[in-house]
């Protein structure tokens, strides 16, 4: 054979062979993707994707794909489960039961919520009260959660009211739980009288129930071998495995709230993430407004300031928390949002930078000067996305 | 190598036409390949959309064709410069406005709570997808594919 025939062949084998590693692109070419939406979770939508290599060399594996049929329906019953305990929607469940009970009584409850409860209770203590689930009938009073929306502001609660609504969830801390012969109970704080009616502590586990639902999923996937997953849980909390690249990973954008407002970006700041737990709360997603004596429009919004029975009006839109468990970073979002820019910033330097509780955290503001966010995520691992919002580094940078 | 054989080399052409045979046939294979993938490519405008309640079909529209079909009573449709696609829930309504010849689809009104549907950018390739969660309602490309991107 020639030198310049081994040459020229040479050259198209190489040509191949980079044209073969090029077309190979980031997804690896062996994993595909089998997803399934639920509808009606926790008054939500869920979606679950798997990655695994479902076809190889053009066949498909079809142990894999019912291997992922049986692990979705299975996710399917975790959640409708896990609804039927914690909704308040449900008469019996366990929720509802211990609303319905009498202040000062022990009722029993399924080891679900007893978790989920336990969460709650030592989130409440980690923020100092920031989160509460007792917030109940103030979440009714303006309009959430089944309650009836006020058309103006003479529907409001009157302070009075609310102050005596504040002092039923200020018991939480009174809250005892306990864990004999393999059942659980919940001893119920004493009621409180407002306006001459007695009421019972009443409890929404919003804040924490998705959270705990992404966690248990998370384990479920992890219990059935799949590394490769992402299981999204109305945008609330997010279970992230890992993606089945070694250039790629998954992208997580942090919603910008007031996207509503002429040109604004969907996002104002995204970052790579992967086997990470994600949580956040906005004051967009579930809100009304009502126009003040001074024509002013002001938003009320589903997230509440346990200390004032109130709509949260701290000037905190968004809040995220990264990493840990989801049930516990979706109460730590509800509480940051109710604490006011301040307040968040030095508990999240405090508490979430470092220690058992070390958080990957973003929250974006409204302030006078315009939109800011604040993050302890360190420079270089996260995309600011829009100019519109200003990153703030620590309070005395403000 | 004896001086024969070198003589013998230095006589002989660059290529024969055995050699130029194997060099046509790699060519031919390289072309092939280059065909194969960048003709297949998946970067063909949307060819078409459908929408679903909950995991219901209700809607199809094919872009190749110009061609829609509604196989549910919840989709009703106003034609005009573009398909306004009505869906009517229990708990309320979504606008889903197709524009057959930009190949695009856009929820453009509905009564949900946060309004996330509406501000979700027009799906105008197989890579985007609106989701209504308070309506269960879903706009979905022909083709989709879920990426790897999330937003909280």
């Amino acid at each position: 054979m020639k030198k310049s025939f081994a040459l020229v062949t040479a050259f198209i084998i190489s040509l191949i062979s980079a044209f073969a590693l090029l077309s190979g692109c980031a997804f690896d070419a062996e994993y595909g993707y089998r997803s399934k939406t639920y509808y009606g979770v926790m008054n939500s939508l869920a979606e679950l994707t798997v990655y695994d290599t479902f076809t190889v060399n053009g066949v498909a594996d079809n142990e894999k794909a019912d291997k992922f049929i049986m692990v979705a329906d299975e996710t399917e019953t975790l959640l409708r489960g896990l609804d039927s305990s914690l909704s308040t929607a449900y008469e019996n469940s366990d929720i509802s039961r211990f609303n319905a009970a009498e202040g000062g009584t022990e009722v029993e409850i399924g080891e679900d919520a007893y978790n989920v409860l336990s969460v709650a209770m030592e989130i409440y203590r980690l923020t100092d009260g920031y989160y509460n689930p007792a917030v109940y009938y103030s979440v009714r009073a303006y309009g959430f959660n089944g309650g009836t929306e006020p058309k103006d502001f003479s529907e409001l609660p009157s302070d009075d009211v609310l102050s005596g609504y504040t002092q039923l969830s200020s018991k939480f801390s009174e809250l005892v739980l306990s864990n004999r012969d393999g059942k659980y109970y919940a001893l119920k704080p004493e009621s409180v009288t407002v306006g001459g009616e007695v009421l019972p502590m009443r409890l929404d586990l919003g804040g924490v129930g998705k959270g705990y639902a992404a966690d248990k999923v998370e384990q479920l996937l992890e219990d059935n071998g799949y590394k490769y997953f992402k299981f999204n849980f109305a945008s609330s909390s997010v279970s992230f495995g890992r993606f089945p690249s070694e250039e790629e990973t998954f992208r997580l954008g942090l919603s910008n709230p007031r996207k509503e407002e002429e040109g604004a970006p969907i996002t104002y700041m995204s970052l790579d993430v992967c086997d990470a737990s994600v949580s956040s709360s906005a004051d967009d997603v579930n809100f009304y407004t009502l126009t003040d004596a001074n024509g002013e429009e002001r938003r009320f919004c589903h997230i509440f300031n346990p200390f004032t029975g109130r709509p949260i009006d701290s000037g905190i839109m968004s809040a995220t928390v990264i990493g840990g468990k989801a049930a516990e970073n979706d109460a730590l979002t509800t509480a940051i949002m109710a604490m006011g820019v301040d307040k968040a910033i030095s508990f999240i330097d405090e508490k979430l930078t470092e220690g058992p509780f070390e958080r990957r955290v973003a929250f974006s503001f409204a302030d006078d000067s315009g939109y800011k966010f604040y993050t302890n995520i360190p420079e270089g691992e996260y995309i600011a996305d829009s100019e519109n919002f200003t990153p703030i580094k620590n309070s005395a940078l403000r | 190598m004896s001086l024969k054989k070198v003589e013998s080399v230095k006589k002989d052409r660059g290529f024969k036409l055995a050699d130029l045979i194997i060099y046509a046939v790699i060519a031919l294979a390289v072309l092939s390949l280059f065909l194969t993938v960048f003709l297949t490519r998946n970067d063909s405008p949307l060819k078409g959309v459908r929408i679903f309640i909950e995991d219901k079909e209700v809607f199809v529209c094919d872009f190749e064709s110009s061609e829609y079909s509604v196989s549910d009573e919840r989709a009703t449709v106003v034609e005009g410069q573009t398909l306004e696609v009505k869906i009517t829930v229990n708990s309320g309504y979504n606008i889903v406005s197709i524009d057959m010849s930009a190949r695009t689809a856009k929820v453009t009104e509905a009564d949900c709570s946060g309004r996330d549907c509406v501000h979700t950018p027009e799906i105008k390739d197989s890579g985007g997808i609106i989701y209504c969660s308070p309506h269960s309602v879903r706009v979905e490309p022909f083709g989709y594919e879920p990426d790897n991107s999330v937003i909280v």
